[in-house]
């Protein structure tokens, strides 16, 4: 799943419907290295074993929450294609993710509606690990295309 | 209860106000975002394939939604504050604030027990290789509210993140709880 899959478009959204699920794993300590890297976070949590269990009293190293951000704004991404505009995200951090997860993340339209020719979608999102347990609930907007209306402008301008 | 304000005039004073701009001291440049990516294992073509990606309104390569975030790097030549951090204490937990410097200064220093309220973030448009960063934040409004340990303050501020030709790339709104 990229934006480069087929469009979707506002006249296609139904409130209630499932977006594709993205998944991510599962993951290891060395897929949490490669981000911690990536981002030089050198925060002994994400790699440092023991100082997380006997100093920090984690569980093990963990998933970086800014690795989680990025997953979740792809999820949004994918779905509304090379057409479509993520508009806002925003969701809580409520549960460790540790390696050996499996990373789901999903969606659910709550609502749509028109304004300025634009199709605006209200969903719900959250990423789950394979004991299906959520660790970040929130909540998205995206801004879909309609058939055959203007289009969803870019650089994205707000509706008024 | 408590029978004074944890806002003091001297925080209000801040609500509206804006930071000077922040520059970053990197550009996106293209090894940066290929780390980047690999780690978020996105194999979108918009983040590889030029030709693709030339053909789409983005007119070339971008980089993530939320690559803006992360171009302000430690600069070469600046002090080592992972050495000093262990320095100090062999405990240290490496834990080091990005580079950001657009908090307001304010003294909190009566309510230093903070917790993370929340974050939306707002986009506009990709950031592309070769482009920096401006930030500017401000703080939205400050509110006081009774929670069940006491007094608790929500500070809402909110950072603009523009690229270097002054076009709007997200905007940040976070919420810290203190108390």
């Amino acid at each position: 799943m990229t934006t480069a899959n087929k469009q979707v478009y506002f006249d296609d959204v139904k409130v209630g419907m499932d977006i594709p699920n993205l998944i991510k794993g599962p993951m290891t300590q060395a897929h949490i290295m490669r981000w911690s890297a990536s981002q030089e976070n050198w925060h002994r949590i994400h790699y440092d074993h023991p100082f997380s269990l006997d100093h920090e009293k984690l569980p093990n190293v963990l998933i970086n929450g800014s690795w989680k951000q990025q997953i979740m704004c792809q999820l949004v991404k994918d779905w509304v294609g090379l057409e479509g505009w993520l508009w806002k995200i925003s969701f809580q951090h409520r549960s460790m993710n540790v390696p050996g997860d499996l990373i789901t993340t999903w969606g659910k339209v709550t609502d749509k509606y028109e304004k300025d020719g634009m199709g605006i979608v209200e969903l719900e999102i959250g990423l789950r690990n394979q004991d299906n347990v959520e660790a970040c609930p929130g909540k998205a907007t995206a801004v879909l295309p309609i058939k055959g209306g203007n289009g969803v402008p870019y650089p994205f301008q707000r509706p008024s | 209860m408590s029978e004074k304000s944890n806002i003091t005039p001297e925080m209000k004073s801040h609500i509206g106000v804006a930071s000077t701009p922040v520059e970053s001291n990197m550009e996106a440049n293209i090894s940066e975002h290929r780390r980047f990516v690999h780690a978020i294992m996105d194999e979108d073509p918009i983040y590889h394939d030029e030709e693709f990606a030339k053909t789409t309104r983005y007119e070339g390569i971008v980089c993530p939604p939320l690559f803006p975030l992360s171009v302000n790097r430690r600069p070469l030549g600046s002090s080592d504050n992972l050495s000093e951090g262990f320095r100090k204490n062999p405990e240290f937990d490496a834990l080091m604030s990005a580079v950001d410097g657009t908090g307001a200064k304010m003294d909190l220093s009566h309510i230093p027990r903070m917790l993370n309220g929340g974050n939306e973030i707002e986009f506009f448009k990709y950031m592309k290789i070769g482009e920096k960063t401006s930030s500017v934040t401000k703080v939205v409004d400050i509110l006081e509210k009774e929670g069940r340990s006491g007094p608790m303050v929500f500070i809402i501020s909110e950072t603009e993140v523009r690229n270097n030709k002054g076009e709007l790339l997200l905007i940040s709104r976070s919420t810290a709880i203190r108390r």
